[in-house]
């Protein structure tokens, strides 16, 4: 069944089209959860209330684009929520200077990592870098929508984006070389 | 590799695997949601039948049973109205019957006064000196004292200030009759040699003479006889009670096993209204607000790990923590937040004593229909009430108010209350709009007056249907039994 029938037939209350559309779409939106979240556990906090959220706000997808694309931003918009809810505030983000270290690895090296590794890399991060990054790297947001989202000024926003690449780089250049 | 050349090839590698493309990644058991996710969304999301008494909010219903019960108070007032003309229409008649009665007294007053005079001028010339003797004043055997005809005693020997009590089983008392004290206090009194007409002579014979001065107190013991309808009577009161409240858990996953779970009191206050339906039974209902409150301390240990903490700005570490609260009516997973300095050295595994303090308020509109009996028709009553309480929900508040760390290594931050909303909904506490409650208990009324009367009623609701059900581990059914010490003053038409 085409994706625009079943989200027609979700906003009629059709179980089994809401159903469908959660089979389709879970695994990619998990994968952003499980990036946003500390861990698996506050990942899945995160994917249920984005799901509630994706049904209850249906009715406000218009069809401009691709129903993948609305319901990937409802989740990051979900996440951010959680993330703000129960985390303190981000002008105090967490540093740790063993990340640090400037790191040099073989190019072809990165190609061998699969989403599961990074994912896992993602998650050991910090919440301000992980959350920056996240923004930053994978959603394409700018330093200044980030720091609308986030309450934290452009350059804290510019800082922490600094600290979490340094911060994989090591973990990577680690994870590679072991 | 250069800096920014490295930062590019960073950014790419994580724009390609989780790029928008991502959005068809397909499942490879790590970016599998649990299989039981759907069901909590589907159980979110699904419109729930709602259930006939919960349709509504509270306050509908509330408002239901008033208008209700002020249509029923009005069908008595009605009702009264026509009983109060019928009575007065008796009392009208009995008026006119005292006057005619009262009119023939008053001729045969006049009648025995003029043949005490005539009487009484045939013995002019007797000697000493009638003495005036007072009407008698609630003191109904003491007439005869009183002789139709009144002959002027030869001596007489007053004596003052006589005083007795005695009992009386059957004196009338307020237009009631019952067991009664009588305190008298007599005047005078005294013997006298009265003249009295023997043929042509006049003979002196001693005789006692009380002369009737002495006043009377009755003072009611109970039981006297009511006089109130006790057929078709009804009444209005206002009631309040001190309540004292004990919650428990039954169901797999309680805590620490233990089905009690919680002591709380409480207070009610409000209005009511019965009717008395023969056989000394009385049937009321009524509205009244209750409000249940908790402030308790929940204990919880928990195993220090170093892998649950992270460094802080301080040169710390701080902790987190998520702990599962099961407090008076609610069920919670809360955070706990708490630090130590880099200096301190906890052993891994180490005990951390964690009491969170809890307030937790529930208000409560109640409607009760309870059957009340009286052993006894007198001014105390003695009896027992027993019947149902409808309980409608008006608002439930709970605050997680404080942790204290019951460890000196670590310095208690903040506990953030972390209540993961959207897990919570499969899983929290849903206290009920609507729950039955039975009631059962004894009672003891005073009637002050004919119309007034106070009423003390110790009294034990317990829930018939659950007031909730909570548990992340499964369905907890929430019960509730409470002693209620209700007081009343009622008025009686």
């Amino acid at each position: 069944m085409e994706v625009e029938k079943i989200v027609q037939r979700c906003l009629k209350g059709d179980e089994k089209a809401q159903h469908l559309l959660y089979e389709q779409f879970k695994h990619p939106l998990f994968t952003v959860c499980l990036r946003y979240g500390r861990d698996r556990s506050e990942a899945e906090d995160m994917f249920q209330e984005g799901f509630i959220r994706i049904f209850k706000d249906l009715h406000q997808f218009k069809g401009n684009g691709p129903i993948g694309a609305w319901m990937r931003k409802v989740m990051v918009h979900s996440a951010l929520q959680y993330i703000r809810k129960w985390k303190r505030g981000f002008s105090h983000l967490e540093f740790d200077e063993e990340y640090m270290e400037e790191l040099s690895v073989p190019e072809t090296a990165y190609a061998q990592l699969g989403a599961k590794e990074l994912t896992d890399l993602i998650q050991r991060l910090p919440i301000g870098y992980r959350t920056v990054f996240n923004l930053f790297v994978i959603e394409g947001y700018s330093h200044r929508e980030i720091s609308e989202q986030l309450g934290i000024s452009e350059s804290t926003s510019k800082t922490q984006l600094f600290k979490a690449k340094a911060a994989l780089r090591a973990a990577l250049e680690k994870l590679i070389l072991s | 590799m250069e800096p920014n050349s490295q930062n590019d090839n960073l950014d790419d590698l994580f724009r390609r695997s989780f790029g928008p493309s991502e959005n068809g990644s397909a499942g490879e058991g790590w970016n599998s949601p649990p299989t039981e996710m759907w069901e909590n969304i589907r159980a979110v999301i699904a419109p729930v039948p709602v259930p006939f008494l919960q349709s509504s909010r509270p306050w509908k219903w509330a408002s239901l049973i008033a208008a209700l019960l002020l249509v029923w108070l009005s069908v008595q007032l009605f009702s009264y109205r026509s009983t109060i003309e019928e009575l007065t229409e008796q009392v009208d008649t009995h008026e006119l019957r005292m006057e005619a009665l009262h009119a023939e007294l008053q001729t045969q007053l006049e009648s025995n006064r003029l043949s005490t005079q005539a009487v009484s001028g045939k013995i002019d010339a007797g000697q000493g000196e009638i003495p005036t003797v007072p009407t008698p004043v609630n003191e109904p055997e003491m007439a005869h004292a009183t002789p139709s005809v009144v002959r002027k005693p030869a001596s007489y020997e007053p004596v003052k200030g006589a005083f007795g009590v005695d009992l009386l089983p059957d004196a009338p008392v307020d237009g009631q009759s019952g067991t009664s004290i009588r305190v008298s206090e007599t005047i005078a009194s005294g013997r006298a040699l009265l003249p009295i007409e023997n043929g042509d002579k006049m003979d002196l014979v001693a005789s006692e003479v009380r002369v009737p001065t002495r006043t009377d107190k009755l003072i009611a013991i109970s039981p006297t006889t009511s006089t109130r309808d006790k057929e078709n009577g009804f009444y209005l009161g206002l009631t309040g009670a001190p309540i004292w409240i004990t919650q428990m858990r039954n169901g797999p996953g309680a805590p620490n096993n233990s089905p009690k779970i919680q002591s709380r009191n409480g207070w009610s206050a409000g209005v009511k209204i019965g009717k008395e339906i023969g056989n000394n039974w009385s049937l009321e209902s009524g509205i009244q607000l209750s409000a249940y409150y908790t402030n308790s301390i929940q204990e919880h240990k928990i195993n220090f790990s170093r892998n649950d903490e992270t460094s802080n700005q301080t040169g710390g570490y701080e902790s987190n923590y998520r702990v599962n609260l099961a407090a008076g009516s609610e069920e919670i997973d809360t955070e706990v937040t708490f630090t130590r300095p880099e200096s301190v050295q906890p052993e891994e595994g180490e005990w951390i004593g964690l009491d969170f303090q809890i307030t937790e308020i529930t208000n409560y509109l109640d409607v009760p229909i309870v059957g009340r009996y009286e052993f006894q028709s007198g001014r105390l009553n003695l009896g027992f009430r027993m019947g149902v309480l409808n309980r409608l929900k008006l608002s439930h508040s709970f605050a997680l108010n404080n942790v204290n760390i019951g460890n000196e290594k670590f310095q208690p931050s903040k506990a953030r209350h972390h209540d993961h909303p959207g897990r919570r909904r499969r899983v929290s506490t849903d206290l009920k709009t609507y729950s039955l409650h039975a009631i059962a208990g004894l009672g003891a009324t005073y009637q002050l007056s004919d119309t007034w009367q106070v009423s003390l009623e110790p009294t034990v609701v317990r829930s018939i249907t659950p007031i909730g059900t909570s548990g992340p581990r499964g369905k907890i059914n929430l019960e509730q039994e409470s002693f209620n010490l209700n007081a009343s003053l009622e008025y009686r038409f």
